[in-house]
């Protein structure tokens, strides 16, 4: 069983979130900043089942039900995104944010 | 139970059909595909004129505005559906008609949703949607580009607000909007409102606003036309629709104070209409330009939520996606059929090209002056709400002058970015088509000319009609 | 039942539909439709030369919806410049009657404007005279960038943005004029508004009094349309790119919607601001009365020196209406209408010459009366009528003017004689323009063969001829249908403090 108190989850929700957001910023592979919104995805979902169980009202599962919507609208989301950096990949044989910029004012 | 189903049908309808067309293109029945999407669509706008308001848990709810909101983006699916279908080619037509109606059933959970976890769905099921129609034309630089930009600044948003919603959840125990406002009511700790604001990303990212704006002239530019008008018309009338509900049971005025809510909106407005005015006059993309017009009029919009509690303000807003809407959707069809190259509406490529479609490029020009207000069009009108009451709010309470400003930018904008539409103007009407230009052009396709010709009329309609307004008011006011 | 003032407006309105789908008959429904308003102003006229009064005559009200009515009525004013746009807009649609390119689109276009600018003129509700305001950009962008010279765009585009940047505070000023007033009685019925004027100069936006704020609106609105100097330098562009029906519109009507503006919005609605800020405007119509007729000695193209003159006597509209006097107000009221008959008069000549040498350079002609007489004769009335002479139009109300500014005393004498030396810098203008053009022998050998005005050209010409000989030879019906309305005004204004 893991820690049993609130802050060691939220701790990890948050290094998470971090994470995800340095990927989402300082990436210039478009894959690499996928991967960072998965993270805050996930630190998110971790987020929603670790106040579920500590926060919420006994009886309560909106929590725990919104972690598992999470997952799924993630799944799908990566689905869409590698099915678009894919396109991209193969009309311009890079995935490279700074290599990959036609439209401009 | 029963009761439910009634006040759900029209989500009910859409998913059936949705599903429906999906096994269609299994079933290689192809060039059903747009029948049954648009019927199915039509009997979801019947039962949404129909359905009788309620609510369903604490998280869906039928108020006066969802109910207002959920024909208006049938209509629009509609709309959207017939001018597919005579512009794409029956080998696109299950997939793309599966996207539209996916994009619409985001939009109606959206709009009806009362909770977090049902908006955030929504949203994401809109974005879904939404970035695969932008990266639509398969083969195409600008295009992929235009989706792959999306995809990414698209779940970045999503995900921080997630983030904020998730916080929200531990502080406040609650998800629903009646709850937290009932939190709020007793005191307004900084980390909730902080989580609050996170939470807003996703909608501010769905509504163009500045700072969230980023991503909408270069998505708008390389995606389609046809899903540019989608992904700009159903998530704004969805996006708005909710957050009038959220700010009138998460953040009560009688509980918090009006000017600090009012002051953050119409500072957002303000950047809004100013950012995308100043940003507007050196773009050289027709579709680039329709972007920008999409922020300013999200910051008019918000601006007129900005002058709540006042009883004209929502309905400025409602009105103001009434005109928004058909004269959006009729200015990127006619871009459409006017582009020489499809795909390309660089105004250089455009030049002449009314010459060719005469009819079609006076259309665009209505649609074009609608959006920059002028009278007696429809977005003159809705202008014209929006400043009623910014002004009468203003002038009626001094602590509430910033209203004042923010009207001030909006007339501002509206003069600035009449440049920007001229532009457009100019080189379909006044300049001279390059010479090699002598193939004959095509007949119009049938069904995209008379979505054209109904958004031009509802543009004409609503600016004429005056009491309109007055309806509108009305029905949310009863 | 419908009355005349409506019909006018619903004429030019029906009759833009009915223009596209006539073809070539387009320019037969466009001048039947012209004649409704000319017959319905030329009536009111008669009636207010008849029987002198400041009322609204041939009133109407329907209830319109957001607080707005379909008010129509005409005082002195507005019967003359409505029968003006009935008779410049018909005579612009005879200058155009071989219009080739499109001429269904082209007369449909002219007939919007139509109906725009004769709401303008008729209308007594605030909503609707600014709805129609801006209507009114809208055909003539599409008139001046679709039918006009080489520059056209740049003109169109020009033309309007300054107007529409002008304008767009007046929409502000609509609305707040509407909230501030007592929920119970709101109103946007400009006779109505006139009596609440206390009202906004006690309410503050910002810092300043709303008064303030929509004073300045209407002002900077109107010194666009004037147009005055320095807000003038779109008119030079768009008349010269214009073709020569769409100037004569411009110079004829468009122009007196400016000084409408500041006789039926600014001053009334504003008594106590118009009284802070009439010597200014003063100021700026002595200033554009010089420098526009000293920059038109200069000009070296016909249409652009008929231009810089047409903006030097619209000064002195300015400068009437800012004095306040009886016969200053009267008097720009009626430079307001003799100009929109002589300056026309003058944009249609230069179109003559023009059809036929393909170019307005001045130093391009030379001894044109003696292949054209008629249009000797004919130009050389309409500038001796700009110059000011007794006995034409562009006489009395100058006239007025002056003796207006030189009764008002103190400086406003010097003001009235700084103006009066633009008669001698247009008299200058004018005489060496007509010396170069039609006096002299014969320069260009090739002009010998020049025909002389033909039958269609006669007919645009001579109704503009006969009224400029008439209001010049006998322009006290004129003034007298003028003057009660002028003086009301007056009353209003300075009864205010």
């Amino acid at each position: 069983m893991g820690p049993d108190h609130l802050g060691s989850y939220l701790a990890i929700a948050a290094a998470l979130f971090t994470t995800g957001v340095l990927a989402v910023c300082t990436r210039r592979n478009a894959i690499g900043v996928l991967i960072g919104i998965e993270l805050m995805l996930n630190a998110a979902a971790l987020q929603f089942v670790a106040y579920g169980r500590f926060r919420a009202p006994l009886g309560d599962s909106i929590g725990q039900a919104a972690a598992v919507f999470v997952i799924v609208v993630a799944a799908a989301e990566a689905a869409v995104a590698l099915a678009l950096l894919f396109a991209v990949y193969r009309t311009l044989r890079d995935i490279d944010l700074e290599r990959t910029r036609e439209l401009a004012a | 139970m029963s009761e439910t189903l009634m006040i759900l049908a029209p989500e009910l309808i859409l998913t059936a059909t949705l599903l429906a067309v999906l096994l269609s293109d299994a079933a290689r029945w192809r060039s059903f595909a747009y029948l049954l999407a648009l019927s199915g669509t039509l009997c979801a706008l019947l039962a949404s004129a129909l359905a009788p308001r309620g609510t369903v848990g604490d998280q869906l709810a039928i108020d006066a505005w969802a109910a207002l909101a959920r024909p208006a983006i049938l209509l629009s699916a509609v709309l959207l559906l017939m001018a597919a279908r005579s512009l794409h080619d029956d080998d696109d037509g299950p997939a793309w008609a599966a996207l539209l109606l996916a994009l619409a059933l985001g939009a109606l959970v959206t709009a009806a949703s009362a909770h977090l976890l049902p908006l955030w769905l929504g949203l994401e099921l809109m974005s879904l949607s939404g970035y695969a129609l932008a990266g639509w034309r398969a083969g195409s630089r600008r295009s992929a580009e235009a989706g792959m930009k999306y995809v990414l600044f698209g779940g970045a948003a999503s995900a921080l607000s997630l983030y904020g919603m998730s916080h929200l959840y531990g502080l406040a125990g609650r998800l629903d909007f009646a709850g937290i406002g009932a939190m709020l009511a007793v005191d307004q700790p900084l980390p909730v409102t902080a989580a609050l604001l996170i939470a807003s990303v996703g909608l501010a990212y769905k509504l163009t606003l500045v700072p969230f704006h980023y991503y909408a002239p270069d998505v708008y530019q390389g995606a389609p036309p046809l899903a540019v008008a989608s992904v700009g018309t159903l998530p704004k009338i969805a996006a708005i629709a909710v957050l009038v509900r959220a700010l009138s049971s998460a953040v009560p005025e009688s509980l918090v104070s009006p000017a600090s809510v009012s002051g953050l909106l119409a500072l957002l407005a303000t950047a809004s209409l100013l950012v995308a005015a100043l940003t507007a006059v050196v773009a050289r993309d027709a579709q680039r330009i329709i972007a920008y017009s999409a922020i300013a009029h999200a910051g008019s919009m918000v601006l007129a939520l900005a002058a709540r509690p006042h009883s004209s303000a929502t309905a400025a807003a409602a009105f103001y996606l009434a005109a928004y809407v058909p004269a959006t959707i009729g200015a990127l069809l006619a871009l459409a059929l006017l582009a020489p190259t499809a795909g390309r509406t660089a105004l250089v490529e455009l030049a002449g090209s009314g010459q060719r479609r005469p009819w079609t490029g006076v259309a665009l020009v209505v649609c074009l002056a609608s959006l920059a207000g002028l009278p007696p069009l429809a977005g003159f009108l809705a202008k014209w709400g929006v400043l009623r009451a910014a002004l009468e709010v203003g002038l009626g309470a001094p602590e509430r002058s910033v209203l004042l400003w923010a009207a001030g930018a909006l007339l501002l904008s509206t003069a600035i970015s009449a440049w920007a539409y001229l532009l457009i103007i100019r080189a379909v009407f006044f300049q001279p088509a390059p010479a090699q230009q002598t193939t004959a052009t095509p007949p119009l396709p049938p069904g995209v000319a008379a979505v054209l010709a109904l958004c031009v009329a509802a543009t004409l309609a609503l600016g004429l009609w005056l009491s309109g307004f007055a309806v509108l008011l009305h029905s949310l006011h009863p | 039942m419908i009355g005349a003032l409506t019909w006018s407006v619903l004429a030019p309105l029906l009759a833009s539909v009915l223009c596209l789908l006539a073809g070539r008959a387009a320019r037969w429904v466009a001048l039947g439709a012209m004649l409704v308003p000319l017959a319905v102003g030329s009536a009111a006229l008669v009636s207010f030369v008849r029987q002198p009064g400041a009322d609204f005559r041939l009133l109407e009200s329907y209830p319109w919806a957001l607080g707005a009515a379909w008010t129509v009525g005409v005082d002195g004013i507005g019967a003359a410049l409505l029968a003006l746009t009935g008779l410049v807009m018909s005579i612009a649609t005879i200058s155009a009657w071989n219009e080739a390119r499109r001429p269904a689109a082209y007369h449909a276009l002219v007939c919007l404007l139509t109906a725009a600018v004769v709401t303008v003129f008729t209308t007594l509700d605030l909503l609707v005279f600014y709805i129609a305001w801006e209507a009114l950009l809208l055909p003539m962008l599409a008139l001046i960038g679709l039918w006009g010279g080489e520059q056209r765009r740049y003109a169109a585009i020009k033309f309007f943005l300054f107007t529409l940047a002008g304008s767009i505070l007046m929409l502000a000023l609509v609305i707040a004029l509407w909230v501030v007033q007592p929920e119970a009685t709101r109103s946007f019925d400009i006779r109505q508004l006139a009596g609440q004027w206390r009202l906004w100069e006690s309410t503050s936006v910002l810092g300043v009094s709303l008064a303030r704020f929509g004073f300045v609106a209407v002002l900077l609105a109107a010194l666009v349309k004037v147009p005055a100097v320095p807000l003038h330098t779109w008119l030079p562009h768009a008349h010269v790119q214009a073709p020569t029906a769409i100037s004569v519109i411009l110079a004829g009507i468009l122009l007196k919607l400016g000084v409408y503006a500041l006789y039926r919005l600014a001053w009334p609605l504003f008594p106590l601001q118009a009284l802070v800020f009439d010597h200014w405007i003063a100021v700026l119509g002595v200033i554009g009365i010089l420098w526009a007729a000293w920059v038109a000695l200069g000009q070296q193209d016909l249409k652009r020196l008929v231009a810089y003159a047409s903006v030097s006597h619209m000064g002195f509209c300015l400068l009437g209406l800012a004095g306040l006097t009886s016969s200053g107000v009267t008097g720009g009221m009626v430079q307001a209408i003799t100009h929109g008959l002589g300056s026309p008069l003058l944009f249609l000549l230069v179109g003559v010459v023009y059809d036929r040498a393909h170019h307005r350079r001045i130093d391009g002609f030379g001894g044109l009366a003696t292949p054209m007489p008629r249009f000797a004769w004919a130009l050389l009335l309409a500038s001796l009528s700009g110059a000011g002479l007794p006995g034409l139009a562009g006489f009395p109300g100058e006239a007025l003017v002056l003796f207006g500014s030189y009764t008002a005393g103190g400086w406003w004498s010097w003001l009235g004689a700084l103006a009066t030396l633009s008669v001698v810098l247009s008299a200058a203008y004018l005489l060496w323009m007509l010396k170069r053009v039609i006096y002299g022998p014969l320069r260009h050998p090739e002009q010998a063969a020049f025909p002389d005005l033909d039958a269609r050209e006669q007919a645009a010409i001579l109704p503009l001829l006969l009224l400029l000989l008439l209001c010049g030879v006998w322009p006290t019906p004129l003034v007298a249908a003028l003057r009660p309305a002028c003086e009301a005004l007056i009353t209003h204004v300075t009864g205010a403090p």
